[in-house]
């Protein structure tokens, strides 16, 4: 059988001696070879499809995978399209504000001359604001800021802040208070104000590290997961919350007072409200004020008492913006 | 029939077991190493039939000694290690031919008159200790890459090849027969087919590339203008071709590689040159011949010596060696000091005479060596000899006292005559160191006379050493034998031996002298004596009571 090594271009001496450097054996070695050589062929097939197909799969693997890092990649550019430099910062200002308000030490009533008055107020809360509220002792410890940011959300507070009923009576109280707890109709009204929670949450997920997460990613697995995180995350509440202007910061002092504490948890304590502006890091409004349920009538104490408390609070801010001392 | 790069030998020859040789090549090329491919061909190779027979000399002369030392080549700066045993075997033996030996000595003096052909010589040495390093891998370290060791083993080959027919164009000695070889075997197909595996190794593709260079010097980028295949290769195969002979490999039971395609084309290539490269074995043995001819004069040289290539004269011609010098005290780091030799007849008994250590058997060795010498063509240690040609060498200048040896030393001195006439061929040339010693001088005497009286009629070249001076006297003056010559060592005006050796019977051996230097006079004795007993007082035999 001539060889493949054997070219036209060889003497037919060099030729007959490359034949037999390459088949120059006997007969019966022959035979014997025959069988190997078929075995050989099996196992070079076997080989040769096995490779194939783990090629085949190897490159069907990769496919998914760089298909599925597309699909996450496009997702996170377009989720995050239209963040500004500033909007991808924000997080670090409100954790910032948060830790500088939530000092143990109280610096004293003040408000800015812009604020003063119960109308500019209320305009100023038209702008878009992130709300916090939360135990002054916890917030004063950054470790906690996440945790307790995900139990804050918008209540009677806001509620009553932006859109205040029109008499300090239980029963407008109780109403707006009711209206809170439902997350009502009546709670359109602060469509603009956003929790914190998303912003802390999600907005790491769109920015560049998450992206570098998604693109060094070498197996399906992982990326799944990249995708699952992805999925949960409130991306679109992030994306509003970070376009927030101001931060509307409630601190519940812990309570001091001896009186009883009603069901949901509301007993007489100090509050502290700051109102801060995200981008220039200016206080805007620093107010403390005492609530107390006990004027409350026992049904309505017994369901919203803290809400209760929460609107007339809001009111009681509405109302000394217009006495509290100027921030020069 | 193939040309044989014999070079030891007028009608060239292959001396090596050919086939044997062949088959430890192609297992040396196979399995990476054969230690002693070269030693073992070598030892065992043939040589010209010679009439001499080393048992009966070259213990005497220590020959042994003198290959080792004295044969040795330097070759910028290095001293390659030599086949002693064979240069040995070669020196032994003699050819009994003398064209063989002025077959060499032609060769030899084209080396030393022709400082290229000296040159070129050497280059192919190397290149064959190459060969042999790479053939036998002395070192025994693991060789990575088979392919490539027999490449460059190809690649050495090719080198010989041109060397030997390059070098030695227009040589006139038998040294023409290396280039006959060399031109012979290139224009073969084998070599044909190796030329063109090395090339194919060395550029199978060439890519013309024209690289960008930046102001800063780096470079910023390239281009491929072209790239071409040696297309007229014998052994370029289209890469769909050579991924089919790779995978007919693996069918046939090799591995799947371009090595082992390699490995495949250069078995074809060796095949084809099995028989060159066994050549090349018995090549080295015989440059080692001359090499090392030439290192001995080089040696000589630097001692302020000279040698030469003697002529050869009809035995009735006179003996003439101008600066005859002792070639192993020359190995042996001494200088020696040479002497001038004249006799009326080559064939003749001479007998030397003289002082104890006064060179004369410091003479029946470079006698010896120098006849060994001349008849294998080699360099004599002499400005110049007319030598007479030989039947073969006895030798007789080592008598030890043996601890099994059956008889005295008369006995033993008997014995070394009868061995003597026993093997003693007509016109030997017969070399004895002090006859008969071992016994009364006046017996001994009777059979000194006996024995020169009997060898006289074999016509040898004799050289015998005695103290017999009363003797030697008697038979200078009654000259009753034939061919009897007396020399006897010179003396300076201090009666110092001068290592020149004059016509006459020495007056005395100066014993006395002799024993004066070594500290055996009365007074030296005496004075040892009284040292000892002041040491150790004379006391009763141990165990005595006093």
């Amino acid at each position: 059988m001539p060889t493949f090594l054997v070219t036209r271009k060889m003497s037919p001496a060099l030729a007959a001696r490359v034949q037999a450097a390459v088949s120059g054996r006997r007969e019966p070695v022959q035979r014997r070879s025959s069988v190997k050589a078929l075995l050989r062929l099996f196992t070079f097939a076997f080989v040769v499809t096995s490779v194939v197909g783990i090629v085949h799969f190897r490159r069907q693997r990769a496919e998914q995978l760089e298909s599925l890092r597309r699909e996450l990649l496009d997702l996170q550019t377009r989720e995050a399209a239209p963040l500004t430099r500033a909007d991808r910062e924000l997080s670090t200002r409100v954790t910032a504000a948060v830790a500088l308000h939530a000092a143990p030490a109280y610096l004293g009533d003040e408000v800015t001359r812009e604020l003063r008055g119960e109308a500019r107020l209320a305009q100023a809360l038209a702008l878009p604001t992130l709300y916090l509220r939360g135990p002054l002792e916890g917030l004063s410890q950054p470790a906690r800021l996440n945790e307790l940011a995900a139990s804050s959300s918008k209540d009677a507070f806001v509620l009553c802040l932006i859109d205040p009923p029109e008499t300090r009576s239980e029963k407008a109280l109780r109403l707006k208070a009711s209206a809170a707890y439902a997350r009502g109709p009546s709670m359109q009204s602060t469509a603009h104000v956003e929790r914190v929670a998303p912003l802390l949450q999600a907005l790491p997920l769109l920015a560049r590290g998450w992206r570098g997460r998604i693109e060094a990613a070498e197996t399906n697995a992982s990326l799944r997961e990249l995708q699952r995180l992805l999925d949960a995350a409130p991306l679109a509440a992030a994306v509003r919350s970070a376009k927030a202007r101001q931060l509307l910061l409630v601190l519940d002092e812990t309570s001091t007072a001896r009186g009883p504490t009603e069901l949901d948890g509301e007993r007489a304590h100090a509050v502290r409200i700051v109102l801060a502006d995200l981008a220039s890091g200016e206080l805007r409004l620093r107010f403390r004020h005492e609530v107390d349920p006990s004027w409350l009538s026992d049904s309505a104490r017994a369901q919203y008492a803290a809400g209760i408390d929460s609107c007339a609070l809001a009111m009681d801010v509405r109302k000394a913006v217009a006495t509290l001392p100027v921030r020069d | 029939m193939p040309l044989v790069p014999d070079i030891l030998h007028a009608t060239p020859s292959r001396r090596i077991d050919l086939e044997r040789t062949k088959l430890a090549l192609t297992l040396a090329l196979a399995s990476g190493s054969a230690g002693g491919v070269f030693s073992e061909a070598l030892d065992t190779a043939t040589i010209a039939p010679s009439s001499f027979r080393p048992s009966e000399f070259a213990e005497e002369l220590f020959l042994q000694r003198f290959v080792a030392q004295g044969l040795r080549a330097k070759i910028a700066g290095q001293q390659p290690v030599m086949h002693a045993r064979h240069l040995f075997r070669v020196l032994s033996q003699p050819p009994a031919d003398p064209a063989i030996v002025q077959f060499r000595r032609e060769i030899l003096a084209e080396l030393s008159h022709s400082p290229g052909r000296r040159s070129a010589l050497e280059r192919v040495y190397v290149d064959l200790c190459k060969l042999r390093g790479l053939l036998e891998n002395p070192s025994g370290i693991r060789v990575w890459d088979e392919n490539r060791r027999r490449l460059d083993i190809l690649r050495v080959l090719k080198a010989l090849l041109d060397g030997l027919a390059d070098g030695f164009a227009g040589a006139e000695s038998g040294l023409k027969r290396l280039a006959e070889f060399g031109t012979e075997v290139r224009a073969s197909e084998p070599y044909q087919a190796l030329s063109d595996l090395l090339k194919c190794d060395a550029r199978q593709a060439t890519v013309d590339v024209r690289v960008a260079v930046g102001a800063d010097g780096s470079v910023n980028g390239f281009e491929v203008l072209a790239v071409k295949e040696q297309h007229d290769n014998p052994f370029v195969n289209p890469v769909w071709r050579r991924w089919l002979a790779k995978l007919e490999l693996f069918v046939r039971g090799y591995r799947f590689s371009d090595g082992e395609i390699l490995a495949r084309l250069v078995d074809a290539v060796v095949t084809g040159l099995e028989d060159e490269l066994a050549s090349m074995v018995q090549l080295l043995g015989d440059l080692e011949f001359y090499l090392g001819a030439l290192g001995f004069r080089d040696e000589a040289s630097a001692a302020g010596l000279e040698v030469c290539l003697p002529e050869f004269v009809e035995p009735s011609a006179p003996r003439e060696l101008r600066r005859l010098f002792n070639p192993l005290l020359l190995v042996s780091g001494i200088v020696p000091v040479p002497s001038d030799l004249q006799s009326e007849r080559l064939a003749s008994t001479t007998l030397v005479t003289g002082p104890n250590s006064g060179g004369k058997t410091r003479l029946l060795q470079s006698l010896g060596l120098t006849q060994l010498l001349a008849q294998s063509g080699l360099f004599v240690p002499a400005a110049s000899a007319r030598l007479g040609w030989t039947s073969g060498l006895v030798a007789s200048l080592i008598e030890e006292t043996r601890a099994d040896q059956a008889e005295g030393r008369l006995g033993m001195e008997l014995m070394r005559i009868r061995a003597l006439f026993e093997r003693l061929q007509p016109g030997a040339l017969v070399l004895l160191d002090e006859l008969c010693s071992g016994t009364n001088p006046s017996e001994g005497e009777q059979i000194f006379e006996l024995v020169i009286t009997m060898m006289s009629q074999l016509e040898p070249q004799a050289f015998i050493t005695t103290h017999f001076l009363a003797f030697a006297n008697r038979l200078e003056q009654a000259r009753t034998i034939p061919h009897l010559a007396f020399l006897q060592v010179e003396l300076d005006g201090q009666r110092r031996p001068t290592y020149q050796f004059a016509r006459g019977v020495a007056g005395s051996s100066l014993a006395a002298h002799t024993a004066e230097r070594l500290g055996v006079t009365g007074e030296q004795l005496s004075a040892l004596i009284q040292q000892n007993l002041r040491v150790r007082p004379l006391t009763g035999a141990p165990g005595t009571a006093r």
